[in-house]
């Protein structure tokens, strides 16, 4: 067979980390077929993916959650135990490859199983409520998904990739790192432009281009310190929260959200159509809804970014109950008619 | 029936250098009695009722080969893999060459579906690069694979899969799924393509059921007829418990007791494993563990790692380094807290292996030796360096001072020392990987073994002792570090008893002499009479598990 000499070239331009990050996603895969027990699963916790290449700040927003977690119990999924800094007086135990917090929190070594370190906090007594993964900082952070995917136990929530907004422009220029960063960028729901405070406007007005450039669409926060509510990364919690703490004085942009509610059962498709149609400065949406003919099922949605999720709550059977929805979004462009107006 | 077997042979190799050469083998329940002639043998054959079996008359008996670093659990998953991408990549039967236009990915396709006799088993495809292969494959494309089996195709960085119309029934997904990334034709039919995470879940979810009910069992089954086929009677799995301890020990306690399984099997656990499940308390329930052992499943030491891989080019060197001036990877455990996690197990006298390929990372296991040795020491530890790769002559003086072993890795001599001449490690430590003559001159025992298939080399120990005494680079030439081959006899006690004692099965395996299991290699030609060039052509019949014979 004749090759065309200019697509053999081509074809050698492939980067070969890529192939090594499939085929050990296959092999989670194959691990995961051995080892998770193929009855269906009782709980599905939702699943949180920080990226974001090296010094982007992953860890210093694993350590913001673990400690201001917004009353839920994380389990946060570390590579590296050690570079986790936590606060001495919030430790409560810490045994083997886990160290659990006074505030229910849990941060746990993945100790280079992926597979085993998520089916032991199925497996747990006391299931954590949202599981967070601090992906290497060189990965796609596709493949450590699927790998985590495989157990159906899990769902993804959302990825979150972090930028650091003083080294991008020269990571996207340099060969060696161009496509893992444009691999983080594509794969995630919320890119998080870090260090903000030290660039200037015409470097915000760059890295927004590149970024757009290389993934568009994204949702974009912007933040200094990896200073981003628990709210943002993994979502409202619940019912319980009609007004919520929007950013500390020393942050770039803060975030503001709104919550309605209904008492009536909702019309399913116009709700849907309705949620789908959220201006982008609406980072998350999370509701509980009752719909029109369905009034014995309660429903759970999130939203983040185009990302969304909907199933029917378990162990819910009130009839008539109300609905609720909970939107997170940037303070500097929020517009309340504007919400008010989509979401009647 | 007869109380006794007697195996008349043209010639036994006992391995038992007081009495190296017998004409029979007499067994009884599953072990040796006696070797010798019918005449040396007439106080037992006049005691108890025999037969005499000449199954073997024109053949030579030597004891069952044993390979004692093996990982057939991975193996058993790479196996059901197939590779088509874009540029070379190494897998299980060697390197797999890229494929540079769409017809020599269909092609690969057909072969591959073509290449299981299982006409259900599903054919997993990896490593298509829609951007220099032809575009991305659809449902109708790959459905001109004439198979009955699923297809499932996974692309070269991990964002699109396709799957054929089986493939698709397989994963139910119903037509009128609106899961974001389900490609559909124009028409509205679903195209076979899964896009991103949420698609790729419904795709590769169906895959884990289709790969849940093969099982692991048949890939290790597989991996067993490989290892018979080159005369293998006795394999150690040297990361046992990666994944769950119990779900592991569950599968491999259903297979190998089986009396169709023709290997014994020795499981040696991951330390970080124990580690995560059982903190400090790992060496407590590994003596625990130990207690299920059987004469054909045992569990036996602990694994540690300390660097990188030889073919991968990620060992740890010490100076000067890699050629392009880089080093390889260390492992998990800080090299300097080793021993602080070996010393659990050094004091409960559970054997430690450890593998390291580099020469800095052998120093850093010695090290780590060493403080054990200062902090208890002990005799007849059999600590083991795993691989031993690139070494120098002071660290097998050093490693007989401490009173270590080492299992080596010496099929890369042949397979890649010329490569890594050029590429990675440069010419004087790839001429001198696995130096076996050096361990043999400072009296260190040692092992040979393949890591079969983690590595590009086949199983087959014959290959390893042709390697061993002859060091021929891929040439078929050149001789690589003359100074470090070793002679036919070391070379055979390298796959057979020593290989035993690095495994701490010497009292029952690796020799032929009374009260041992009896486990014979069955081989055409006799490895002291062939030309040394021609010891990895011998033909192998088959092997004997205690006292069954299973032919090849």
């Amino acid at each position: 067979m004749i090759t065309d000499r200019s697509e053999t070239e081509e074809a050698r331009k492939v980067n070969p980390l890529a192939g090594k990050e499939t085929l050990s996603m296959l092999m989670g895969i194959f691990e995961a077929a051995r080892v998770v027990p193929r009855t269906a699963p009782s709980l599905v916790l939702p699943l949180t993916i920080i990226s974001g290449f090296l010094g982007a700040g992953k860890t210093t927003l694993v350590n913001r959650l673990l400690s201001d977690p917004g009353g839920r119990r994380i389990a946060v999924l570390v590579n590296d135990f050690a570079a986790v800094n936590i606060d001495e007086e919030l430790i409560r135990f810490q045994s083997g490859d886990t160290i659990g917090l006074t505030n229910g929190c849990a941060c746990c070594s993945i100790n280079g199983d992926l597979v085993n370190a998520i089916q032991r906090l199925v497996d747990r007594d006391e299931p954590p409520d949202a599981v967070v993964l601090e992906a290497s900082g060189v990965a796609d952070p596709r493949g450590i998904a699927q790998v985590a995917l495989a157990n159906p136990a899990m769902r993804l929530d959302s990825i979150v990739t972090l930028v650091d907004a003083e080294t991008f422009p020269e990571r996207l220029r340099d060969d060696r790192t161009r496509s893992t960063v444009v691999s983080q960028l594509t794969a995630a729901d919320i890119v998080a432009i870090n260090k903000m405070d030290l660039a200037g406007k015409r470097q915000r007005s760059e890295i927004l281009g590149l970024i757009e450039a290389s993934a568009p669409g994204r949702t974009l926060v912007e933040t200094s310190h990896s200073n981003i509510p628990a709210e943002v990364v993994l979502g409202a919690t619940g019912r319980a929260s009609s007004t919520f703490m929007c950013a500390p004085a020393d942050h770039v942009g803060g975030f503001s959200s709104t919550t309605r509610s209904w008492q009536h059962p909702l019309h399913r498709e116009a709700m849907l159509q309705a949620l789908r149609r959220l201006p982008p400065y609406v980072i998350r949406a999370k509701g509980i809804f009752s719909f029109e003919g369905e009034q014995d099922t309660r429903y759970v949605y999130q939203r983040v970014g185009t990302r969304e999720y909907l199933d029917a709550l378990q162990g819910s059977s009130a009839p008539h109950a109300g609905s609720e929805l909970v939107l997170i979004g940037y303070a500097d462009h929020w517009n309340e008619p504007e919400l008010a107006a989509l979401i009647s | 029936m007869a109380d006794m077997t007697v195996y008349r042979a043209r010639k036994v190799i006992t391995m038992d250098p007081g009495r190296p050469f017998a004409e029979c083998v007499a067994v009884r329940d599953g072990r040796i009695v006696s070797t010798g002639t019918i005449e040396s043998m007439q106080p037992w054959l006049t005691r108890y009722s025999h037969e005499i079996d000449d199954t073997f008359a024109g053949k030579i008996i030597m004891p069952g080969f044993i390979d004692p670093h093996t990982h057939f659990a991975f193996s058993s998953s790479y196996l059901t893999m197939h590779y088509v991408g874009p540029i070379d990549s190494p897998g299980p039967q060697g390197i797999n060459k890229g494929l540079l236009t769409r017809g020599e990915v269909m092609a690969k396709l057909q072969e591959a579906a073509d290449s299981d006799p299982d006409p259900n088993a599903p054919v997993i495809v990896w490593g298509l690069d829609p951007a220099s292969q032809g575009g991305n494959l659809h449902r109708d494309e790959l459905d001109t694979i004439k198979t009955k089996r699923p297809i499932w195709v996974i692309s070269y960085a991990p964002h699109f899969i396709y799957l054929n119309s089986v493939a698709l029934e397989k994963a139910k997904i119903p037509d009128n799924t609106n899961v974001h990334g389900v490609m559909r034709y124009p028409d509205g039919r679903l195209n076979g393509q899964f896009v991103e995470l949420e698609a790729g879940r419904l795709a590769l979810g169906a895959m884990r059921e289709a790969i849940a009910v093969r099982g692991g069992a048949d890939g290790i089954k597989r991996m067993a007829d490989i290892a018979r086929q080159a005369g293998v009677t006795t394999t150690a799995e040297m990361i046992f418990g990666k994944g769950n301890f119990e779900n592991e020990w569950k599968l491999y306690s259903q297979i190998v007791p089986a009396d169709d399984f023709p290997l014994r099997m020795g499981l040696v656990s991951l330390e970080l494993g124990l580690h995560a499940d059982h903190g400090a308390g790992g060496a407590d329930f590994l003596l625990k563990a130990m207690k299920r052992s059987s004469d054909k499943l045992f569990f036996h030491g602990v694994k540690f790692l300390s660097d990188g891989s030889f073919p991968a080019m990620s060992l740890r060197l010490n100076f000067p380094g890699y050629l392009d001036g880089s080093n390889g990877i260390r492992n998990d455990i800080p090299w300097d807290e080793l021993h602080e996690r070996m010393l659990p197990y050094w004091k409960a006298g559970i054997q430690i292996h450890c593998h390291a390929n580099g020469d800095e990372a052998v120093d850093a296991t010695l090290d780590a030796l060493a403080r054990l040795q200062k902090l208890q020491p002990a005799f007849d530890h059999r600590f083991t360096i795993e691989h031993y790769c690139i070494s120098t002559p002071d660290q097998a003086r050093r490693l007989k001072a401490l009173g270590g072993c080492a299992s080596v890795n010496n099929y890369f001599v042949h397979y890649r020392s010329q490569l890594h001449s050029n590429e990675g490690f440069g010419p004087d430590r790839s001429e001198a990987v696995a130096r076996l003559g050096s361990l043999e001159r400072e009296g260190v025992v040692f092992a040979l073994h393949s890591d079969y298939s983690l590595v590009l080399v086949p199983l087959h120990p014959l290959t390893a002792a042709w390697a061993a005494v002859n060091r021929v680079a891929l040439d078929g030439k050149t001789v690589m570090a003359p100074g470090e081959r070793i002679g036919v006899e070391r070379a055979l006690r390298a796959i057979t008893i020593d290989a035993a004692y690095v495994l701490g099965a010497d009292r029952k395996l690796g020799s032929l002499e009374p009260g041992k299991l009896a486990d014979f290699t069955i081989l055409e030609e006799d490895p002291f009479e062939v030309d040394p060039m021609a010891l990895r052509d011998i033909k192998i019949w088959g092997t004997v598990l205690g006292g069954k014979p299973q032919p090849a």
